[in-house]
């Protein structure tokens, strides 16, 4: 929840574009790998960050050698966001490299709950230039063999059918990008590989990667991969394919989803709720036996109620990490687009080789 | 009464004939439902004005080559460029 709060209320407001363009480096980091680093010489910066975090989740700030110099969580209002800025500021002029030690402040709320400085342990860390030749960034992995990458966007509607306007708050617009993972893709080039028949019906886990990313919201709303420990039910997944007459390797999808969960969500309260109710229209690409893309587009319903019983008197930046209420009730459409990137096995131009006026 | 039972059934043929067209509204090829998914999106957001670097060594290198500390954003996700979050 974390992130989806402080991209809404902190790093979407106009002045903190410019001045964290203006003054800062920005870098988005997985908490996963600060809290769970390699074992290697770049572990080693993820550890020294990693020992004085307030929490699993939060903005820092670090000097070029790595230096902790800030850490909050919160803020006290959204003034006090420039002031952290300004204030961490500050302390990188007063502190600019490794040549002396430095104290990590650390704030609950910026400026007003401070917890306890964490000393220097005065050790200067190598920072390399770059990775090593052949090796990968951690935070950017390779797409796994056979998987497809794999692009969404989803909309809430009004009742006059027209998109809502706040492409800020996740609950109303949303983009995600996740992995179709090579089972899916083998198993779909496997069910639709130089077949005879003319209709094939999936079996249900097949388009539950599709399924479970389809819904608004922010990451602790998932209705099926919820962060939390208790998962959602997949009521509905069924998906068949029809061959389109006239291409090779071109399937139709038609589809209808139900997807729940309720206010065991990830830091939900009682009363809290999430239901998608989705029909599915699409294409599958098959070329040489393998899946090289899938389009698929969705129309329904969503009902999503978070945070109901959530105290909200402040501003939104005060409570970041458990973010804002949403009450939701509506339309919504979604699509997604997965295909080989280059690189991969090139498509063949039989995608479009349909007869006008023919589904 | 005959009659009635025709026109009866005139109405549901003509009312499945405009569902029909409706249904043939929606995209007949991949390309044009690609153009229709990508048309969904808002390209102006607010959230894409900072352009954070995924990471950590590149943007210490920035750091120390432009003279600005470095903001780092730590957060629980899923696939490192997943935009949901």
């Amino acid at each position: 929840m974390f992130a989806g709060a402080a991209r809404e209320a902190v790093f979407s407001k106009p002045e903190v574009i410019r001045r964290v363009r203006q003054d800062f480096i920005p870098v988005s980091l997985k908490a996963g790998l600060v809290n769970r680093p390699p074992d290697d010489e770049e572990g080693r910066l993820y550890r020294e960050i990693a020992r004085s975090q307030p929490l699993p989740q939060g903005i820092c700030v670090v000097n070029p050698a790595g230096k902790v110099l800030e850490w909050v969580v919160s803020f006290n209002g959204d003034q006090e966001v420039i002031a952290f800025l300004d204030h961490s500021l500050k302390r990188y002029h007063e502190y600019p490299d490794a040549s002396k030690p430095v104290a990590a402040e650390r704030f609950m709320h910026f400026p007003n709950r401070k917890l306890d400085d964490v000393m220097d342990n005065g050790a200067a860390l190598p920072v390399a230039e770059r990775h090593a030749a052949g090796t990968h960034c951690p935070a950017t992995p390779p797409i796994p063999e056979g998987a497809i990458e794999a692009s969404l966007v989803g909309r809430a509607f009004d009742k006059e059918g027209q998109p809502r306007p706040d492409p800020l708050s996740q609950e109303y617009y949303v983009e995600e990008r996740f992995i179709v993972p090579p089972r899916v893709t083998g198993k779909l080039a496997e069910l639709l590989s130089g077949k005879e028949e003319q209709e094939v019906a999936f079996p249900e886990a097949l388009f539950r990667p599709f399924v479970a990313h389809a819904y608004l919201g922010v990451l602790d709303v998932a209705p099926i991969f919820n962060p939390g420990p208790i998962k959602g039910e997949l009521l509905t997944c069924e998906f068949s394919a029809k061959r389109v007459a006239g291409s090779e390797g071109l399937w139709r999808i038609t589809g209808k989803s139900d997807t729940s969960h309720d206010d065991r969500m990830c830091n939900a309260t009682p009363g809290d709720l999430h239901r998608v109710q989705l029909d599915w229209d699409g294409f599958v690409l098959v070329e040489s036996g393998q899946v090289t893309e899938i389009i698929v587009s969705a129309k329904g319903r969503e009902r999503l109620k978070f945070g109901t019983e959530r105290n909200l008197a402040k501003s939104d930046v005060s409570y970041l990490p458990s973010g804002h209420t949403i009450d939701l009730n509506s339309r919504v459409r979604y699509g997604i687009v997965a295909e080989v990137k280059a690189g991969q096995p090139p498509r063949s131009q039989n995608r479009d080789r349909l007869p006008t006026g023919k589904r | 009464m005959q009659y009635k039972r025709m026109m009866i059934l005139t109405a549901v043929i003509l009312l499945g004939y405009m569902g029909g067209l409706s249904r043939a509204q929606e995209p007949v090829t991949p390309a044009m439902m690609k153009a229709n998914i990508e048309a969904m999106k808002v390209s102006d957001v607010a959230w894409r004005k900072i352009d954070w670097q995924p990471c950590l060594l590149e943007g210490l290198r920035q750091a120390r080559a432009e003279g600005k500390p470095a903001l780092l954003w730590v957060f629980i996700d899923r696939p490192a460029d997943d935009a949901r979050c």
